[in-house]
C-alpha cells in the first residue's frame, strides 16, 4: 500500500515537474507557428522563391545521389 | 544659266521629298509608339489577369503551410528528384497510409464474420457426423 503511494507521489511530483516545462514548450511553438506564419503572409514572394529554391537543391541531391 | 534653274528645281524637288519622308517616319514612328504601348497595356492586363486568376496573396493568406509545401514540390520536381529512390518510397508509403483504412475496414469485416459464424455454429450444437460411405460389394 506504501509502494503504490509512494508511486502515485512520485508520478504527482514528475507531472508537477514536468507540465511547466511542456506548457512553455508548446506556448513556444505557437509564438514560432504565429511568427512564420506573419512573414510568409508578409513576404510570399520571397518565401515561395525561397521554399522552390529549397525544393530544387533537395531534388537536386535525390537525383544525384541515386 | 539653265543649269542653274534646272538645279534649283532639282533642289526644291529634292526639299519636298526630304519632307514627305520624314513626315512618313515620323508617322511610322508614331504608329510604332502606338503599337508598343498598346502591346505593353495588353501584357500588364494579361498579367493582372494571371495573378487574379492565380491569386497567390490569397491562396498563401489562407493557407501559408500549404503553399510553401507546394512550392517545395515544384522546386523538387524541377531539381530532377522526381524519378528517384526517394520518390518511390514517399508514394509507396502514401498508398500505404491510403489504403489502411479500407485494409482496417476489411479486416473488420472479416472478423466480425468469423465471430458471426462462429457464434451460429455453437447456437446451432454439434453437427452429426456424416454417415460413411458404404464399400462398394464385392460378388
Amino acid at each position: 500500500m506504501e509502494t503504490s503511494q509512494q508511486i502515485t507521489d512520485k508520478a504527482r511530483e514528475l507531472q508537477a515537474r514536468i507540465a511547466p516545462q511542456i506548457d512553455e514548450a508548446r506556448k513556444n511553438l505557437s509564438d514560432l507557428n504565429s511568427r512564420i506564419t506573419t512573414y510568409i503572409r508578409q513576404n510570399p514572394g520571397t518565401s515561395l522563391l525561397a521554399a522552390v529554391a529549397a525544393g530544387f537543391l533537395i531534388g537536386k541531391l535525390v537525383s544525384r545521389r541515386w | 544659266m539653265p543649269d542653274t534653274t534646272q538645279s534649283q528645281g532639282t533642289q526644291s524637288k529634292g526639299a519636298q521629298g526630304n519632307g514627305a519622308d520624314h513626315r512618313g517616319i515620323g508617322e511610322r514612328v508614331e504608329h510604332l509608339n502606338q503599337s508598343a504601348h498598346e502591346l505593353w497595356s495588353e501584357a500588364q492586363g494579361a498579367v493582372t489577369q494571371l495573378k487574379e486568376t492565380l491569386d497567390v496573396r490569397g491562396r498563401v493568406d489562407r493557407n501559408p503551410y500549404g503553399m510553401v509545401l507546394a512550392a517545395v514540390g515544384v522546386g523538387y520536381i524541377l531539381g530532377g528528384g522526381l524519378f528517384s529512390r526517394l520518390t518511390g518510397n514517399l508514394v509507396k508509403l502514401g498508398l500505404r497510409v491510403a489504403a489502411l483504412p479500407y485494409v482496417k475496414e476489411e479486416l473488420l469485416n472479416l472478423a466480425k464474420g468469423a465471430i458471426r459464424s462462429a457464434a451460429e455454429g455453437r447456437d446451432a450444437g454439434p453437427e452429426q457426423p456424416a454417415a460413411p460411405a458404404e464399400p462398394p460389394k464385392t460378388v
